[in-house]
């Protein structure tokens, strides 16, 4: 595969550069006077040409959202632009509930209210429907989520467990990532820049036509951003370089729509290991370069039956490859089929049902760190849902019940029921509330891992100094199950006018079973006797911690001008955890949880347009302390200056973290990467449109 | 870095001259086929285009020697979009846009639209213009089943549209079986 993908991106790359070199003044004329066409000869069109044209309808968002009974919060292409964020895990820090935490140059530690980690296990991602949750080590890694940020429609996040329509570990919330169709892609993007942090980066875009039914578009982006600082001020060795090119094909004919789409990438990053936890000779290198790359293909047909009628079928192929030697080298492979079908019932009744199957296989071998057995598992996912919005008193109050039933290879059924009531006395006002249950089911890791994670002086529990260092080694339990949450949650919405809006939502998160830290049995306990002699102490998995988290999260939208907009929010969070007390201070996981997520965080955005040529964007962050890792709290901003010389041009200034030189953000958890300085950015660019 | 990541590709697997400029000339040959159609429409834009279709689908039981008249009724939601019926013809014959203030000057239309802000009156509306030939359209959800002959909706932000064929045939209209083909669902 490797020797095939290769040259396929190689291909990609160059045919796009060569394309956009010469197609640049023609595809501008070509612009110009289609656009002129449209507007005079709509009528002209044949019918089965209209049918197939996009319409935007006036409010479909604050529409779509004001009906929706749960935490919700979107990220808009303007808001991304406006940003002047460089990737997908940096833009999340816009929404209220999520803790962003920077690990390293390429790492990321995102969770929604609470347990937040390199591998936070309790969040779905969906990248255009396609799951980007890794079964093999459970969360996402996040250095693989990246697009044309321009091509991104939008992004939602819904807080709060959402498994009865989404699957299983959409515990604490579910992210959205929406890409544009092709049709609103149409022409030509060049963008490039570069600047201290970003070193350099380059993206480009064509959208075409095939057809008055069928739109397309390539593009191709790449980066390279620097190695950061370590606290310990060791080198660290995490640059990275990173390449990726995609299609998507879009076909309508009559009621049918039919997508094509898929990409590649390729990543070159690093690693360094923080010496006092593992030190050579056990582990014999602790720098290392490595890469990752992989790809995705994925089809969806929608038939649209009437207005709340329809039927839609998607199939999904996604691979990727891992290899930081030290670490972890790995395959992990999917394929899903994924069914939906929507129908309006007796009336008062919308029902939805659904079915999906999802395949996965991986491969892992062995480092000096990581080993599986076995080494090479396919797991097999089937789940079926149906959700029924019913409406108890038209215009005023809705009820919708639904459920999910899902069988794992690891725990077997897995039932995820949710109720929630939308009430809506005026069209200024909504409140709802919500019931749920939701799991997080094991991940491969926690069945099948041996995972060195540090180097103690003495065994737990005893006194004794040993004389030769305790190598503590994470051990996966195939008797391990899920996690269970149920959550009560309660919101409310406010349109105060038609320029300031407010939202504000409530929950309490109940945990059972939750993973916890076991001691070995002390015959467990065995001496490696090759060199360096060193005892290994297996620590186990239980299901034994439970716990639970309230908070609440505050966003606030306004417009005072035309051309000012304020957006502002404020989260807030409380965890308590009952774990075993041996491990609390030793895992940032569960027993240590609630010392490891930020009470208070808060995010304001001012975006003021000063001209029609020109924007001046803020971002203000505040982050209280992670007391786990003695990290302080943090305030921060980011600003964006925007200029359009010419219409079709523009040129941008960035400055990342300005209020101090570094800060930090974060400690990896399981694998010791040495901790690190997030720096102050700044970087330049331009972009270019037709 | 990227250029010595596609230079070292290069030499590691032996692509030829031949495959890149294939590649590049399909590519182009992609490009190059058909015009851009760029960005979203505005919603009665589109919708009044449909409605240009609609008229030239459908005969009228006898013949109509004065201009059609396509006739509003209720808020109008298209601007000056649905004025631009005025400069079109059907078979030689020309449409007049007609904004009613009250049903009463129904009689004179041979097309009906009925805006969403008057859509609560949909039975009377109908039973006062009972038996007369004139072809009914609105954009609200469930009209057809209510005995609007053609209505409009949005789904996937494309519009389709439904058609009451017993409507149509109870007022001796009709319409063109290739319409009837497109239509999402027909009412018999």
């Amino acid at each position: 595969m490797s020797t095939l993908r290769t040259p396929l991106l190689f291909n990609m790359l160059s045919a796009i550069v060569f394309t956009h070199l010469a197609t640049m003044t023609l595809a501008a004329n070509e612009q110009n006077s289609s656009s002129q066409r449209k507007n005079n000869s709509l009528m002209d069109m044949d019918i089965e040409k209209l049918m197939s044209l996009e319409v935007t309808t006036a409010s479909r968002y604050s529409q779509k959202l004001s009906e929706v009974a749960s935490a919700v919060f979107v990220i808009t292409q303007d808001d991304i632009r406006r940003s002047g964020v460089t990737s997908i895990p940096e833009a999340l820090r816009m929404v209220p509930g999520v803790e962003v935490a920077r690990v390293s140059t390429d790492k990321w530690a995102i969770s929604i209210r609470g347990f937040n980690g390199r591998f936070a296990d309790k969040l779905q991602v969906l990248m255009d429907g396609r799951s980007v949750y890794n079964p093999l080590f459970a969360g996402v890694q996040w250095e693989q989520q990246d697009t044309l940020l321009e091509d991104i429609e939008r992004i939602e996040v819904i807080r709060g467990p959402n498994a009865s329509v989404w699957g299983a570990n959409a515990v604490n919330g579910i992210i959205n990532i929406i890409t544009k169709k092709a049709t609103q892609t149409q022409g030509l993007l060049l963008t490039a820049g570069g600047g201290s942090f970003e070193r350099g980066f380059f993206g480009a875009r064509y959208g075409g036509v095939i057809n008055d039914n069928t739109h397309y578009r390539f593009y191709t982006k790449g980066f390279t951003r620097d190695q950061m600082s370590s606290v310990s001020n060791a080198s660290a060795n995490n640059a990275w370089h990173s390449a990726r090119g995609g299609f998507r094909l879009d076909h309508s004919r009559g009621i049918d729509q039919l997508t094509v789409q898929g990409d590649i990438f390729y990543n070159s990053i690093g690693d360094t290991f923080d010496k006092t936890s593992l030190a050579p000779p056990i582990i014999q290198s602790t720098a290392e370069r490595g890469h990752n790359e992989g790809g995705n293909i994925r089809l969806r047909w929608d038939r649209t039956l009437s207005e709340k009628s329809s039927i839609m079928f998607q199939t999904y192929y996604d691979r990727v490859d891992y290899k930081v030697m030290a670490s972890s080298q790995f395959r992990t492979e999917s394929f899903d089929i994924d069914f939906q079908h929507r129908f309006p019932f007796l009336d008062r009744h919308n029902l939805t049902w659904g079915a999906n199957y999802r395949l996965y296989h991986n491969k892992i071998y062995d480092t000096q760190v990581i080993s599986f057995s076995p080494r090479q598992q396919t797991n097999h996912l089937a789940s079926v849902f149906i959700l029924d919005e019913m409406t108890l008193i038209p215009e005023y109050l809705r009820f919708t019940l639904g459920t999910r039933i899902d069988h794992n290879d690891f725990t077997g059924f897995e039932i995820q029921p949710n109720a929630r009531l939308m009430w809506t006395p005026n069209p200024e006002n909504s409140v709802w509330a919500s019931v749920s249950r939701a799991v997080r089911t094991p991940s491969r890791a926690e069945n099948d891992v041996a995972l060195s994670t540090r180097i103690i002086n003495s065994i737990p529990e005893t006194n004794t100094i040993t004389p030769f260092p305790v190598l503590v080694q994470l051990t996966g339990n195939s008797k391990f199950n899920s996690e269970k949450m149920i959550a009560y949650e309660l919101g409310y919405r406010h349109q105060i006018s038609h320029t300031a809006s407010i939202d504000i939502a409530g929950f309490f998160n109940d945990y059972s079973q939750l993973r916890d830290l076991a001691p070995p049995l002390s015959k467990d306990i065995s001496v490696h006797s090759s060199f360096p002699i060193h005892f290994i102490y297996p620590i186990g998995l239980t299901n034994n911690a439970s716990g639970y988290t309230y908070g609440a999260e505050v966003s606030a939208d306004w417009k005072p001008t035309q051309r000012w907009r304020l957006q502002g929010n404020y989260s807030y969070l409380h965890m308590h955890i009952n774990s075993n007390p041996a491990f609390k201070s030793i895992d940032p996981t569960t027993g240590g949880a609630d010392k490891v997520s930020p009470s208070h965080q808060v995010s304001f955005r001012s975006h003021y347009d000063l001209t029609e040529r020109m924007q001046f964007n803020l971002w203000l962050r505040y982050v209280s302390s992670v007391d786990f890792y003695k990290i302080p709290s943090y305030v921060t901003m980011d600003t964006k200056i925007a200029y359009k010389p010419v219409r079709n041009l523009e040129v941008f200034l960035v400055g990342q973290n300005l209020f101090s030189r570094n800060h930090r953000e974060f400690v990896s958890d399981f694998i010791p990467s040495l901790p690190m300085y997030i720096a102050r950015g700044i970087y330049v660019g331009g972009e270019w449109r037709f | 870095m990227l250029i010595q990541l596609i230079e070292s590709n290069a030499k590691n697997n032996s692509i030829t001259i031949q495959q890149l400029l294939l590649s590049v000339w399909l590519l182009l040959l992609l490009i190059f086929t058909a015009p851009s159609i760029a960005n979203t429409l505005d919603e009665y834009q589109v919708k009044a285009a449909f409605i240009y279709n609609f008229i030239a689908f459908t005969q009228w039981p006898h013949e109509i020697n004065q201009p059609l008249n396509f006739c509003i009724y209720g808020e109008d939601y298209f601007g000056q979009e649905i004025d631009h019926l005025q400069v079109k013809q059907i078979n030689n014959q020309f449409i007049h846009v007609l904004r009613l203030s009250k049903l009463e000057e129904v009689n004179v239309c041979q097309i009906l639209f009925i805006s969403k802000s008057n859509i609560s009156d949909l039975s009377s509306i109908l039973a006062f213009i009972e038996d007369q030939s004139i072809l009914t359209i609105t954009d609200t959800p469930d009209a057809a089943t209510k005995g609007i002959m053609i209505n409009m909706i949005v789904a996937q932000n494309r519009i389709l549209f439904e058609i009451n064929l017993q409507s149509v045939r109870s007022a001796r209209l009709d319409i063109s079986s290739k319409l009837l083909q497109l239509a999402m669902k027909v009412h018999q």
